[in-house]
């Protein structure tokens, strides 16, 4: 069945009948997968709930279609960073389809009931995205916990944290849910089995990264593109001190998740502390680009960085387009969504770029850790 | 006073003035910890709709009072959403229904966002006027409304909506041409100007910075909308030569001598100030 041509006025609607279609014929899951791109045009000029809404009906088909493995890394971004009780447990009842579940779900099955725990929600997954009230008495949390259970001994390695939720220090869970965190426990505290090898995840590294290659556009579309940096300095892409590894990220200040810009900005600047102490200052760039440029001036773009301990020189800027993201958005194949006003979904995307600016290492959809770019900056060098 | 006192007393006294003696209930029961059974009544209270307005609407307060308590809150968290959802809907009483969609609104709930959005677009479904709705979807950035709101804007007669709209439309850089063109507007109402001039600030501050000098030097118009403009220009940081152009330094330090306006001499104090620092 070919996708239909769904962009932003399309009614819910008729996106979530198609939805259902996919639901009915298992086979054609492969058709939900098009869907999940943020930037897809079904999102365009949606606000960001709707989009999550839409996601959420759509993560959670795959507990009935069976979940392929491009959508595994979807479901597992969710779990890591999603913070929306309703998308979380939508991605808790997407592995429950997996036939084979990565090594690390369960730890970001676990991260998950921390992560919504304090604003849990009833969910349904029975309609989509209509002014109904949820009156389902299953929350997000209890999705998470009984894909842990139906884990089984595959989860093994939750038995003590579950025990701890479920213990008096565990505290901050309903009756309902401690009652399923009991039964998660009888279910996985049965002999350890493996859970997979690293069959499924593509979670991204290494060079071309893992949606669609690295960058797309020509550099020489982007070598004309005006940036501006967090001092007012305007300058364009080729001025960018290139000819040294480079380090590109992507980020806006208005971000409600603090699971992605806040800590991608934080992170960067436990990166530059490490470049300094290893003697590497001057010798590599770091870069972060709004997705936002519009609303991101320089003296947000400042405000934003130093408050997480971002230092600045020519070789660390963050900076915004002054006309359109888009060629940026293209050139590395972002995945990132508008709405009217500003984002309203987009993943974690890094770039470690050679001296010549081709990438050398690239992570998206997954929390990166500072060490792991540090390694593959100095592997550029 | 002794704590315990102060707050027996003024829980009398709050009893005292209480509409209906389930108000009083309610809040005798406000949770200090979190106690799950006092939170459970509070929800029942709030989800009974045989209970007067008065007493949902103290349980509710109650509620929210405890939700600060956010470890201690959340296993009821679902269901205190549930209810709030319960509630917003045609026939509750509208003090009610009002705070429930606010307190949903303030947690970028989608079902609220819906409901608000849909009041906005057809009035007669509204469940709070058209200002309220902006108000409480104004709590998110996120919520894709300011095309609803710019042409809220455009339709609305009375001030107060448009308002709302104004502050809505605050958090989006594709406006700046609506605001620019309301400050230099002498017709409009100048709560709409004094608005058009903090939204264009914080969007654009180098389009502010050109409108307001424009009315700062503008003899002819009002004392308060000057005194709004020359404040923001004094912390406005990098949009602006200002110091460069002696005209308008000059111009701006006479205005204190000739304007009967505290405000406006003030706003120019605070301007002079800055130019030394």
């Amino acid at each position: 069945m070919a996708t239909p041509a769904f962009d932003g006025a399309t009614p819910i609607a008729d996106i979530v009948a198609h939805v259902d279609r996919l639901r009915a014929a298992p086979a054609l899951r492969d058709g939900l997968v098009d869907l999940l791109a943020e930037q897809a045009p079904l999102y365009a000029g949606r606000s960001t709930v709707e989009t999550e809404r839409l996601r959420g009906y759509l993560l959670a088909s795959f507990e009935t279609t069976g979940l392929p493995p491009a959508a595994i890394d979807y479901v597992l971004e969710e779990l890591e960073s999603g913070l929306n009780p309703y998308t979380v447990a939508a991605a808790a009842k997407a592995l429950r389809g997996a036939s084979s579940v990565p090594e690390r779900a369960v730890a970001l099955l676990l991260k998950a009931v921390k992560s919504i725990h304090l604003s849990d929600d009833r969910v349904s997954f029975e309609g989509c995205c209509a002014a109904t009230r949820d009156d389902s008495s299953v929350t997000a949390v209890t999705e998470v916990v009984r894909t842990i259970a139906w884990l089984g001994p595959r989860a093994h390695a939750a038995v003590a944290p579950l025990r701890a939720m479920a213990g008096p220090e565990g505290g901050g869970f309903s009756a309902a849910v401690r009652a399923e965190i009991e039964k998660a426990i009888a279910a996985v505290a049965g002999e350890p089995m493996p859970v997979a090898h690293s069959c499924c995840s593509h979670a991204a590294s290494h060079a071309a990264s893992a949606e669609g290659g690295g960058p797309g556009a020509s550099s020489s579309d982007l070598a004309a593109l005006e940036l501006e940096d967090q001092d007012g300095s305007v300058l364009t892409f080729a001025d960018f001190p290139f000819g040294r590894p480079s380090v590109v990220t992507f980020f806006y200040t208005r971000c409600m998740n603090p699971e992605k810009c806040s800590l991608t900005i934080t992170k960067l600047a436990r990166l530059q502390k490490r470049i300094r102490d290893e003697g590497l200052h001057g010798r590599v760039n770091i870069a972060a680009f709004s997705y936002d440029p519009a609303f991101d001036l320089p003296r947000r773009l400042r405000a934003y960085g130093s408050d997480r301990g971002m230092a600045f020189d020519a070789h660390n800027r963050m900076m915004r387009t002054t006309g359109p993201f888009e060629p940026l958005r293209q050139h590395f194949e972002l995945g990132v969504g508008y709405g009217p006003a500003t984002v309203n979904r987009h993943r974690i995307d890094l770039a470690v770029l050679d001296a010549k600016g081709v990438p050398a290492f690239a992570i998206a959809r997954r929390l990166w850790d500072d060490a792991e770019v540090f390694d593959a900056l100095k592997a550029a060098l | 006073m002794d704590v315990r006192e102060y707050r027996r007393q003024y829980e009398a006294e709050l009893a005292s003035h209480a509409h209906t003696a389930g108000t009083a209930k309610a809040l005798g029961a406000a949770p200090e910890s979190g106690s799950g059974d006092r939170i459970h009544r509070l929800l029942a209270t709030l989800r009974n709709d045989k209970e007067p307005a008065s007493a949902r609407l103290a349980a509710l307060d109650a509620l929210k009072a405890a939700r600060f308590l956010t470890a201690h809150f959340a296993p009821y968290n679902a269901d205190f959403l549930a209810a709030l959802r319960e509630i917003a809907k045609p026939g509750t009483d509208p003090e009610l229904c009002e705070s429930a969609l606010e307190t949903l609104a303030l947690d970028k709930d989608s079902y609220a966002q819906d409901v608000l959005r849909r009041g906005l677009a057809d009035p007669k479904t509204a469940l709070v006027s058209a200002a309220k709705a902006l108000q409480f979807l104004s709590h998110d950035d996120h919520a894709g409304v300011v095309d609803l709101a710019r042409d809220i804007f455009h339709k609305a007669t009375d001030v107060g909506t448009k308002e709302e709209a104004l502050r809505v439309l605050a958090s989006d850089p594709k406006s700046a041409d609506l605001f620019t063109s309301l400050i230099k507007d002498k017709s409009q109402p100048r709560s709409l100007r004094a608005l058009s001039a903090t939204g264009l600030n914080f969007i654009n501050p180098q389009r502010f910075a050109e409108a307001a000098r424009a009315i700062a030097t503008d003899d002819h118009d009002y004392d308060d909308i000057r005194a709004t403009v020359i404040g923001a220009l004094a912390h406005l940081k990098d949009a602006t030569h200002v110091p460069k152009d002696q005209s308008f330094v000059q111009h701006v330090r006479e205005l204190a001598a000739k304007t009967g306006s505290t405000p406006l001499r003030a706003a120019v104090g605070r301007f002079m100030k800055r130019l030394q620092e």
